[in-house]
C-alpha cells in the first residue's frame, strides 16, 4: 500500500471512496468511460463507504493501475460537476428545446 | 488607521445573479477544458476557472464572464435575449432533420474492372449481367425517390461501375426529369465512376443534363495502382484522362474526387495532396476506410489503428495549412464540415456526423437486385452476409411500410446522441454523429461503447484538434476560418 485508500495487488488495486464527495452515478460513467484501459467493479456502498477495484487491462505490474487510477478520479470529478450542471440547467434546456420546435411542424398538436 | 480592516467588497456576497444556460465540457489538454453550448458554440478555458465559474465565483467585470455570456452560457438580468437566441439556433441546426430523405442512390450495376482491396461491395466481372438493376426496380425506384418530402433531390448513381450500365443511367435520369416537370424540384445527378468506361455519348448526355462526375484518386501513380488494381495496371492513368476529359468536354467542377487511406497512404498524406494540387483540385477528404466489404476480407481494416489515422490526418492538415500559408487556396474537406458545425448556427447534410443518423431519413440505396438499404455502407455490410439493415424490397414493400419498418426506426432511435452513454455528456455532441452500421458491424451493437470505438477516438481527436488550432495558433485560425 502506497497511498492512503489504495491497495494495490499487481496489476489490481482496490480504493475506498466517500460517496459524500465522489458521487455514484458520476464513478459508474468514469468507470465506462475507462472500459479500454482498466476494468473498474464498482462494489456496495457501505454507509458513505465505497469501493472500487482496478484492474488494467493495459499491462502488468502496478504502474499502469495507477496511473489509472490517478486519470480515473480526475474524470470523475468531471462528471460529478457534470452531474451538477446538467441538474442546474435541465429545465432551461427543455424550455429552449420546446421554444425551439414550437413553431414547427414537429409538434403535434393536442389530439394531433 | 489603515491596513486594519479589508475593504468593504472583500465582505460582499460571491456574485450569484447570474443562471448557467446548459452546456458540457470536456478536457482539451492537462489544463485547459472546452464548453459547449446547446447549439455548438464553444470557448476553452482553465479547468479551474470553470469550477469558479459553476461556483459563482466568477467577477463579472472578467475577460471570461463576458466571454461566457456572449456565447450563450450564461444569462443575467442584462442579457434575457439568450433563451431566443438559443432556441432559434436549436431550430436551424435541426433543419436538416426535417427535410428528409435528399439523397437516394442507385446501385445500377455491380460490375467493375476493378478489384479494388478496400472495396466496399462484391467485385465482379464485367460480363455478368446477372448484377445489373433492371428498368422495372429503377422505375419503383424513382417512385420512392419522389415520395420524398425533400425539396431537393440528388439521384447518385453507384456500383460496382456504374458506367457499365449507362443505358439505365439515361433511362432513370430522362424519367426523373420528366416526373420533375410537374414535381418542380431541385433535381441533381451524379455518377460515382472510376471514369474508366467514359465515352463522348455519355459525356454528351452528362453535359446536356447537368450530371455531375464523383471519382476516385488516391494519391501518386504508385499508390493509387497499388490500392485500384485493373487489368492493365494503369487505374491512375485513367483516372487522369477521365477527370481531363470531363473538364474539357462539360466544365472544370463537374467532377469531384475522393480519397481512401490504406494503410499505404499513411506516411504519404503530403504527397497526396500535392497529387491532388497537381490534378487543379482545391480540397481533398481524408477518409478513412471503411470496416465494410473487402477491406474486412482483406484485413485492410486492422491494418492501422485509430491514433495511426489521427497521425496521419494531423500530418496531412498541417501540410494544407502549409500550402495556405504559402499562397494557395487548399481546403480539407472533412475539417470543412466540422468547422461549419462549430463556427455557424447551420447543421450539415453530411450522413456520418447527424443525430440522429443519417439512415434512411438523409439517404437511401436502391441495390441492383432491388434491395433496399439504409445506407450505403448498409450495403455493403449485406454483401458480406449481414442484412440487419436492409429496409424491404422495391418489388415488395411500400414507401410507408420502407419508412417505418423497424429495420429503419430501432437504429434511428438508438442513434439519439443525447441518450447514448457518454455521447450524452460530450462536449462534442454538437458537432457529432451516430454510425449504428459501423457500431453494429464492429461490436455487433447498434450504439456502440464508445471508449472501444474507433469512430469515436478518431472523431474526438479531430474536433479537440481543430478547436487546439482555432484557439492556439492564429494563422491556422484564419485559414481555417475561410473553409466555413
Amino acid at each position: 500500500m502506497t497511498s492512503p485508500g489504495i491497495r494495490f495487488d499487481g496489476a489490481s488495486a482496490t480504493v475506498e471512496v466517500d460517496t459524500t464527495i465522489y458521487s455514484v452515478t458520476a464513478l459508474k460513467k468514469a468507470a465506462y468511460r475507462f472500459a479500454d484501459r482498466c476494468s473498474i467493479q464498482i462494489g456496495v456502498p457501505e454507509g458513505t463507504r465505497l469501493s472500487l477495484a482496478f484492474s488494467s487491462v493495459r499491462g502488468d505490474g502496478e504502474a499502469p493501475v495507477r496511473d489509472c487510477i490517478r486519470n480515473f478520479f480526475d474524470e470523475a470529478l468531471d462528471y460529478d460537476l457534470r452531474e451538477r450542471i446538467s441538474g442546474e440547467t435541465a429545465q432551461l434546456r427543455n424550455l429552449i428545446l420546446a421554444h425551439a420546435f414550437s413553431r414547427t411542424k414537429l409538434v403535434q398538436g393536442p389530439g394531433g | 488607521m489603515t491596513g486594519l480592516f479589508r475593504p468593504p467588497a472583500e465582505f460582499a456576497p460571491p456574485e450569484k445573479s447570474y443562471r448557467l444556460l446548459p452546456l458540457r465540457f470536456e478536457r482539451l489538454d492537462e489544463k485547459r477544458v472546452v464548453l459547449t453550448n446547446l447549439v455548438g458554440e464553444f470557448l476553452v478555458m482553465d479547468r479551474a476557472a470553470l469550477s469558479a465559474f459553476v461556483d459563482r465565483q466568477l467577477p463579472r467585470d472578467s475577460q471570461q464572464y463576458l466571454a461566457l455570456k456572449g456565447r450563450h452560457f450564461l444569462t443575467d438580468e442584462a442579457s434575457n435575449v439568450a433563451l431566443d437566441l438559443l432556441a432559434l439556433k436549436a431550430r436551424t441546426r435541426a433543419e436538416p432533420v426535417a427535410q428528409f430523405t435528399g439523397l437516394h442512390m442507385f446501385v445500377v450495376s455491380l460490375r467493375c474492372d476493378h478489384s479494388c482491396g478496400y472495396c466496399q461491395v462484391s467485385r465482379q466481372t464485367a460480363d455478368k449481367t446477372a448484377f445489373d438493376m433492371s428498368e422495372a426496380h429503377a422505375e419503383k425506384a424513382l417512385e420512392f425517390v419522389f415520395q420524398s418530402p425533400s425539396p431537393s433531390l440528388k439521384i447518385e448513381f453507384q456500383g460496382g461501375e456504374p458506367l457499365l450500365n449507362f443505358s439505365l443511367i439515361r433511362h432513370v435520369v430522362l424519367a426523373a426529369e420528366e416526373r420533375n416537370r410537374s414535381e418542380r424540384r431541385n433535381l441533381q445527378f451524379v455518377i460515382a465512376s472510376n471514369l474508366s468506361p467514359l465515352t463522348d455519348e455519355i459525356l454528351q448526355f452528362a453535359g446536356e443534363h447537368d450530371i455531375y462526375f464523383s471519382t476516385s484518386l488516391d494519391g501518386p501513380a504508385d499508390l493509387h495502382n497499388k490500392n485500384r488494381p485493373r487489368p492493365g495496371r494503369n487505374s491512375h492513368e485513367l483516372a487522369l484522362a477521365g477527370i481531363d476529359r470531363v473538364r474539357r468536354a462539360i466544365g472544370f467542377d463537374r467532377v469531384s474526387a475522393l480519397m481512401t487511406t490504406t494503410p499505404e497512404s499513411l506516411m504519404r498524406g503530403r504527397e497526396i495532396v500535392d497529387e491532388y494540387a497537381r490534378q487543379g483540385f482545391r480540397s481533398i477528404f481524408l477518409r478513412p476506410i471503411s470496416p465494410y466489404g473487402f477491406a474486412v476480407k482483406t484485413r485492410l481494416v486492422r491494418g492501422y489503428s485509430a491514433d495511426d489515422w489521427l497521425r496521419f490526418y494531423k500530418d496531412t492538415l498541417e501540410y494544407i495549412l502549409e500550402l495556405n500559408r504559402s499562397g494557395l487556396d487548399f481546403r480539407e474537406d472533412f475539417a470543412g464540415i466540422v468547422l461549419r458545425k462549430m463556427l455557424t448556427p447551420y447543421g450539415t447534410g453530411y450522413v456520418d456526423l447527424q443525430s440522429p443518423a443519417g439512415l434512411g431519413i438523409s439517404a437511401v440505396v436502391y441495390n441492383y437486385d432491388g434491395a433496399i438499404y439504409a445506407s450505403d455502407e448498409a450495403r455493403m455490410l449485406a454483401e458480406m452476409g449481414e442484412t440487419r439493415f436492409k429496409l424491404g424490397h422495391l418489388d415488395l414493400d411500400s414507401y410507408e411500410q420502407v419508412f417505418t419498418s423497424d429495420a429503419l426506426l430501432e437504429p434511428l432511435a438508438e442513434s439519439v446522441l443525447e441518450s447514448a452513454p457518454m455521447c450524452s455528456d460530450c462536449a462534442f455532441l454538437p458537432y457529432c454523429g451516430s454510425d449504428p452500421v459501423y457500431h453494429w458491424a464492429m461490436q455487433r451493437d447498434l450504439v456502440g461503447h464508445k471508449a472501444r470505438s474507433a469512430f469515436c477516438h478518431r472523431n474526438m481527436g479531430t474536433f479537440k484538434h481543430l478547436i487546439g488550432l482555432l484557439e492556439d495558433d492564429a494563422g491556422a485560425s484564419a485559414i481555417l476560418r475561410r473553409w466555413v
